[in-house]
């Protein structure tokens, strides 16, 4: 049994950092974005902005950046070997989206300094790894560095590449490599164990998540209901294929929304019994999940605070924080009324 | 209707003008022919008119709607950057970059040249954006989409507003024909006819009165 007793303090000492509802009260009482940027640099974020004379809105979003990157960084290392196993899963979706940037960069000739301030390296791939892949002439380089690194996702790259040189674009490698990180995340999964098993609900909760996105993104487009087989990730937890085949037989999104208005998948999100007949589109309803699956990082976090369950819920609550704080910089940047921010924001 | 020719004071300069009955047919001749191409001018600047006002209510409105669209997608990228950081948009926007392919087809109306643009529709479906879909939040999407529909609209409005210039310009080249024709030409043809026809009657008198004269 991996001992949680110096991380867990660790990381309660960074949650005990992260913003308070009175803060946000001051962030909601500011006029402009350079109040809210200067705010910033008097708290963990400042040690990302360099001078404050010349900070503005760009070096605010990117001081939040990097301080996302950093902070899984820092849980990352200082993990035990048995915890990392578990924080490489649970971090590992953004080595996907690192993996898909790098791609994304290559499609298109990108140098590697134009696609490194996109990434966000959490500490499984580090930044000198992620560096050295976007230095690699194509995607076929990237995915031969891959392989010789070890990594399934080469090969997965590899073999995508016969597709890719046909149709030009790299959506179906991109696909591959998130089904290939979700089966794999299970494969080393162990639901007996309980710390696994905390980390299988966050799991199984995103995979809902896009499979209930994907649904309703064929209700609305009707013409990718074609691919909506193989749109859909298996593994899932209360939206099974069953329910994904009958939403996306549905006419419109309301009908679509009733379909998903069932227990188990409120109990799941956390969503209200009335709060699915006032979403009106995908957005608000991706938000909506997004917001179910933080408060259900939350709850396993407070059920059991002295497992990985209090990494994940701390690790939520920070992607929060930066959401909340990307939002109240643009919101003011736009002028957005304050009644509208204090909406949009989750506290 | 030509104005009756006129003054007296432009008609005294046509002294140029050999006063013969040859130069009278002639000049009469150039009259009725100039008349027929004021009457064409003015129904081509009648149909230029209505064909400008026609394209100007629909230029107008494109204006007020490609204003609103793009506040929109503004707004809605404004979101998606709030949400997903500016590095997942621009992530997304690599896989997404693509040539828009135009064809500019000249076309001819009344007899005015002017050039179109002919382009396949920008909006694509959320799978031909060529990032993976599953993953790609809807904040994103419905950004890109938003966006797409406004250079949709914007390749739209070149042509509408290229030929709305091109009418305009070619309004105010018929005008100033008709006005060339209706206040210089004309009336010079006319006074240049008047000037004829008295001289001829004047030579006329005097050939009578030398008659006369040598007859008594």
């Amino acid at each position: 049994m991996p001992d949680y007793s110096y991380i867990n303090a660790r990381v309660r000492g960074m949650k005990g950092r992260l913003f308070k509802p009175a803060d946000y009260e001051e962030l909601f009482l500011m006029k402009d974005p350079a109040s809210v940027i200067q705010f910033l640099f008097n708290s963990v974020y400042g040690r990302f902005i360099g001078s404050i004379e010349k900070a503005d809105i760009n070096a605010g979003e990117e001081a939040l950046r990097r301080d996302l990157s950093d902070t899984f960084k820092k849980i990352y290392e200082m993990a035990d070997k048995r915890i990392k196993y578990l924080l490489a899963i649970l971090l590992g979706r953004w080595d996907v989206y690192n993996i898909k940037t790098i791609l994304r960069g290559k499609h298109i000739n990108k140098v590697s300094e134009d696609i490194m301030p996109l990434l966000i390296p959490t500490g499984v791939f580090s930044e000198p790894l992620l560096k050295e892949l976007t230095l690699r002439e194509d995607i076929r380089d990237v995915g031969v560095l891959l392989s010789t690194w070890g990594s399934p996702y080469g090969h997965l790259i590899l073999e995508g590449m016969e597709g890719y040189k046909k149709s030009g674009d790299i959506s179906a490698i991109e696909l591959r490599l998130e089904k290939f990180y979700f089966d794999d995340s299970f494969k080393k999964l162990s639901k007996k164990k309980k710390s696994g098993y905390y980390v299988y609900k966050v799991l199984t909760s995103q995979i809902d998540m896009l499979n209930i996105i994907t649904a309703l993104r064929i209700v609305k487009e009707k013409d990718l209901a074609i691919y909506a087989d193989g749109y859909f990730i298996d593994n899932g937890e209360m939206f099974t294929k069953e329910l994904y085949q009958m939403v996306i037989n549905e006419k419109g999104i309301m009908d679509a929304l009733s379909l998903l208005n069932t227990i188990p998948l409120r109990k799941q999100f956390k969503i209200k019994k009335d709060e699915l007949s006032i979403i009106s589109d995908l957005p608000e309803m991706e938000r909506r999940l997004e917001i179910g699956i933080l408060n259900r990082a939350i709850a396993l976090s407070l059920s059991d605070p002295l497992d990985i369950s209090l990494i994940i819920g701390f690790i939520w609550r920070k992607i929060n924080e930066v959401i909340n704080l990307r939002l109240i910089l643009r919101g003011k940047w736009a002028e957005v009324p304050d009644e509208r921010l204090r909406k949009m924001v989750v506290i | 209707m030509t104005p009756d020719p006129e003054p007296l004071t432009l008609c005294l300069i046509m002294e140029t003008v050999s006063p013969t009955r040859m130069n009278l047919l002639i000049k009469k001749n150039q009259i009725g022919v100039a008349d027929e191409g004021l009457s064409l001018l003015r129904s081509k600047r009648e149909a230029l008119v209505k064909e400008f006002f026609a394209i100007m209510d629909a230029v107008v409105s494109a204006r007020d709607k490609l204003r609103a669209d793009m506040q929109d997608a503004m707004n809605r990228l404004t979101v998606a950057i709030a949400m997903d950081g500016k590095e997942k948009i621009a992530s997304a926007s690599f896989a997404a970059k693509r040539d828009i392919l135009i064809d500019i087809v000249e076309k001819n109306i009344w007899g005015t040249k002017f050039s179109e643009i002919e382009y396949k529709r920008v909006i694509r479906s959320p799978d031909a954006r060529g990032y993976g879909l599953v993953a790609t939040s809807t904040f994103i999407e419905d950004s890109a989409s938003a966006f797409e529909k406004v250079v949709d609209l914007i390749l739209k409005m070149v042509s509408e507003e290229n030929r709305l210039k091109i009418i305009g310009e070619e309004i105010k080249k018929v005008t100033r024909r008709i006005n060339a024709l209706n206040e210089i030409i004309i009336p010079k043809l006319k006074c240049e006819v008047q000037y004829i026809r008295n001289t001829l009657s004047e030579r006329e008198r005097e050939d009578l009165f030398r008659l006369k004269r040598l007859k008594s």
